[in-house]
């Protein structure tokens, strides 16, 4: 690894960083908007965060964004931002407590409107 | 003993986790891609299943306060599994093959990330479990280690009273 790769290593692992502590300060002031425990914030973040990552690609494929902007702000801050294993966790918990219907809606939600949100942000991207 | 982490602690936990699993992803990621190609989101699938593992065990195991505390919890869990695993890059790549008209890898991809992520966290769960008790067994009377209070407040995982999740699944 040469110089300027070690410095992009270090600014996505920044923009990481400070993903995770987004997605730490959003889940609890959900959490503690809501009272519920239903976790409305992960959905939130994944959500957001997919609409985010698809308006960057397409931004990319439309020259207006470069690739290593596309490295910092998407493989770090929203992959920082956005989580699998705790959504998926959350699922589990959720179908341990809740019921089966809690646990499918809550999958559910944030895979569809997780996938046509990245969609419509990578359409919306390649119009620029 | 009821001691709450400064918020200090809490945002050092979840930054330097967050820098450490976002470089794990990065560089796990180019290493999966050398290896297998671009092709199909290999490295994506094997993180994020790795992950949800993970964050399944830490989770079991800082639930009988047995090696993880609170602010391991938030370093590990909140922080390092919640950075190193990614929703929004598992939601590009599915609509990107979509998009190439490749409906089988897209639909496999999907099928493959949603089940596994469960099954991977029923698993973790499990081996945390056998962890906690073959500890226990092994000495008999033990009080395992940390001791402290789990704030539920602190972890925006845990849900913030039992008596809510009696009453919403009566």
């Amino acid at each position: 690894m040469n110089g300027s790769s070690l410095t992009l290593a270090g600014l996505v692992g920044l923009a990481g960083a400070l993903g995770a502590l987004a997605r730490y300060s959003v889940g609890r002031l959900v959490a503690e908007q809501t009272k519920s425990t239903f976790p409305w914030g992960t959905l939130l973040i994944n959500v957001s965060g997919a609409f985010v990552i698809g308006l960057i690609a397409g931004l990319v494929s439309a020259k207006v964004l470069n690739t290593t902007l596309q490295a910092v702000l998407a493989t770090g801050f929203l992959g920082g931002y956005t989580t699998f294993s705790t959504m998926s966790w959350e699922t589990v918990q959720l179908f341990r407590s809740g019921g089966r219907a809690q646990g499918l809606l809550y999958i559910a939600g944030n895979f569809v409107p997780g996938l046509l949100a990245a969609a419509l942000g990578l359409v919306l991207g390649g119009l620029f | 003993m009821h001691e709450k982490l400064s918020l200090r602690r809490r945002l050092l936990a979840v930054l330097c986790g967050g820098f450490l699993g976002t470089l794990a992803r990065y560089f796990l990621s180019m290493l999966v891609q050398s290896w297998l190609g671009k092709g199909w989101p290999y490295d994506i699938l094997l993180i994020n299943l790795t992950g949800a593992l993970l964050l399944a065990l830490v989770s079991t195991l800082a639930d009988e306060t047995f090696l993880v505390g609170p602010t391991r919890r938030l370093l590990l869990n909140t922080g390092f599994m919640g950075a190193y695993t990614t929703f929004s890059s598992l939601a590009l790549g599915d609509v990107l093959l979509f998009g190439k008209g490749e409906l089988v890898p897209a639909l496999l991809y999907l099928v493959l990330s949603l089940l596994g992520g469960l099954v991977m966290v029923v698993l973790g769960d499990w081996f945390g479990q056998m962890l906690v008790q073959s500890f226990r067994r092994s000495r008999p009377g033990a009080v395992s280690s940390p001791a402290t209070h789990v704030d539920v407040q602190d972890d925006i995982l845990l849900p913030v009273e039992v008596d809510e999740i009696e009453s919403q699944s009566h």
